[in-house]
């Protein structure tokens, strides 16, 4: 069954591939759906390096978000940070509340137009399911565990790496996958503060009006988050089928 | 007795920390000759009164000076604190406003800085802080939310703000401000509503019919994950076919771009939240509960309306809150596709580099959410049933 799902992503991935590079084959199909448009494949950017900087922009901001939020939530569950926890989660419910399209705005006014306010944006705001799910994760591990692991002599690093982080990785994926589809969605978006990425043809369209220039951009982009969360989901289970 | 070893808090510490420097180095305000040139920073110490920056130096220090104190002791006097902090933020903010951008330089604006928003974060970490332990109960609530709203409703209403640039973009445009927030109001909750009315159903359906469970959650879990912007982009196309076809679909505005793609791809967002909780919920029912019912000689439909639904109920609300926080947010991304709301403003300021217009469409539709959430929490609580003491 797994071996079948593997197979079934590794070929969407290559479809995917295929498509992006030869979506100017499509060229008739488009024409015929739309006559009224010229030209009805967008082309100021080639769609292969538009997948690139959304690639980029996402890996970017969500792999910091990623680092940052572990680490913060190891800092905040060991007894010299507990001080900082109900703040931290406070702080984390409360900027969860926060409609990413407007934290991306607000970074605007803070650090101009551009990739830059994009990756500040949606690194800021992917830290925070991923600060939660280290939290809830590690404070899930019951603490007899914890007390028969310090009774064997483990030390407080042992115990943290051998023990807790394996036993929360499957809540921190999930905030991590959770994390990255959101910000898949809100540098779609970034398009509209001049960050590049698989939403330009979609915010080019909408403007000019040109609907086979909306089509291209959302196919592409729902399919790359699509695409994304499932090759994240099979991270997980392939982790715990081990 | 035992003697203690003075402990220091370290949140307030830091936030105390935090303070002072976002006091003395960050840009407090900035200001520009007119509406499209680029702000120039001024920090705290430049603003030209030796009093102001003594006076949020004081309160660092204040607050500062609590960390060393017991954290029960202390709740009402940090509030306090923090409170008039907010008050005085405002309170500078507004003068230095009226002072360069008054009425004498209609064009010139002045807006917040990094260190106005630094020291409101010092503020609400603070806050967060003070109330731990009561985050559950009003007054919690009220201290962290209504209070700091009311006094900027209080400064708001006596004019001192006006000539801050956010405010000035509000004037400016005061009626439309107010019909786009109702229209946003009306997208995120009617399609929430609206998903609401399908997707408990729907979540029943799938907890019944095993068969239906895992293609329908595979089929909302790609719809969630499906950018929204992409989402509202695909039904362009082919609404805009439906409304070619039928004439009378336009008579009623349901076109391509405006309010009928947006209700259509929210109202399809937020069934993901709403049918999984309803679904979690009823799994979570254990079956004496049903067999006790049965065998009071209750019929199937008694069992769900007075048992089962009200005995979940808190959890399907929280499904709802989930779907209606995210709505609001999306229902910002929809003003793109020509639906209206408080994105507008949004896209407009980004589109003339208009830090104010910004401001003036991100920050209500923040507050929007944080409120919806907030509400909505209560009332699941109020929904929880209540444990005798």
């Amino acid at each position: 069954m797994t071996k079948y799902k593997k197979v079934s992503l590794i070929l969407f991935t290559l479809g995917y591939i295929l498509l992006v590079w030869k979506i100017g084959k499509f060229d008739g199909l488009f024409r015929s759906a739309f006559p009224e448009l010229d030209p009805v494949i967008y082309e100021r950017t080639s769609f292969p390096q538009m997948v690139l900087e959304h690639t980029l922009l996402v890996v970017l901001s969500s792999g910091c978000a990623t680092i940052f939020g572990v680490f913060c939530g190891i800092g905040v569950t060991r007894p010299g940070g507990r001080d900082f926890l109900p703040v931290v989660n406070g702080l984390a419910s409360l900027g969860q509340t926060f409609p990413p399209v407007a934290v991306l705005a607000l970074a605007v006014p803070a650090v101009g137009f551009g990739a830059k306010p994009t990756i500040i944006a949606l690194f800021l705001y992917g830290i925070l399911p991923i600060i939660r799910n280290t939290i809830a994760g590690l404070e899930s591990v019951s603490s007899s565990v914890l007390e028969a692991a310090r009774g064997m002599g483990m030390t407080k690093w042992q115990v943290l790496w051998r023990l807790e982080m394996p036993l929360a990785s499957g809540i921190i994926i999930a905030g991590i996958r959770t994390s990255t589809i959101i910000n898949i969605g809100t540098a779609t978006l970034g398009a509209t503060i001049g960050a590049g990425g698989l939403g330009a043809p979609i915010i080019a369209g909408l403007i000019i009006d040109n609907q086979a220039f909306i089509l291209q951009g959302t196919v592409l982009v729902g399919l790359f988050a699509i695409l994304v969360d499932r090759m994240i989901f099979q991270f997980e289970q392939s982790l715990f089928h081990q | 007795m035992q003697t203690h070893s003075v402990r220091v808090e370290k949140v307030k510490f830091s936030a105390a920390l935090l303070g002072i420097a976002a006091c003395l180095l960050a840009d407090f305000m900035s200001f520009s000759p007119n509406r499209l040139a680029a702000g120039e920073g001024v920090s705290i110490p430049a603003l030209g009164i030796w009093w102001e920056t003594l006076t949020i130096l004081g309160f660092c220090l204040g607050i500062g000076f609590l960390s060393f104190l017991p954290k029960q002791r202390i709740r009402i006097a940090s509030l306090l604190l923090v409170n008039s902090l907010i008050a005085v933020l405002l309170l500078m903010a507004g003068q230095y406003a009226n002072r360069v951008a008054g009425l004498e330089n209609p064009y010139a604006r002045a807006s917040l800085g990094l260190g106005f928003w630094l020291l409101m974060f010092v503020a609400i970490v603070v806050a967060i802080e003070s109330i731990q332990g009561r985050e559950k109960n009003l007054f919690g609530r009220l201290t962290l939310l209504i209070i700091p709203l009311t006094i900027f409703l209080t400064f708001f209403l006596s004019g001192h703000l006006d000539h801050i640039s956010l405010l000035k973009e509000f004037y400016n445009r005061q009626d439309r401000f107010v019909e786009e927030t109702w229209k946003h109001l009306l997208l995120a909750y009617s399609s929430v509503g609206l998903s609401a009315l399908v997707g408990i159903p729907l979540g029943i359906l799938l907890y019944k019919k095993p068969v239906l469970e895992s293609r329908g959650f595979f089929i909302l879990n790609i719809i969630q994950t499906i950018p929204s912007i992409a989402l509202f982009g695909l039904l362009i196309a082919p609404l805009a076919y439906l409304s070619n076809q039928f004439g009378w679909l336009q008579t009623i505005g349901f076109m391509g771009v405006g309010w009928a793609p947006a209700v259509i791809a929210l109202f399809l967002y937020a069934l993901l939240p709403i049918v999984r909780n309803t679904y979690t919920g009823f799994k979570s029912i254990d079956a004496s509960i049903r067999e006790a019912a049965t065998g009071m000689g209750m019929n199937a439909r008694q069992i769900l309306m007075q048992i089962e639904l009200p005995l979940i109920s808190p959890i399907i609300m929280n499904g709802i809150r989930i779907a209606v926080v995210q709505s609001v947010g999306n229902t910002a991304v929809a003003a793109l596709i020509g639906a209206g709301g408080l994105g507008i403003f949004i896209f407009q300021g980004l589109g003339q580099a208009a830090t104010g217009l910004i401001l003036l469409g991100a920050i209500p539709t923040i507050i929007i959410a944080v409120f919806t959430d907030l509400i909505m929490h209560l009332s699941i609580e109020w929904l929880q049933p209540r444990r005798k003491s």
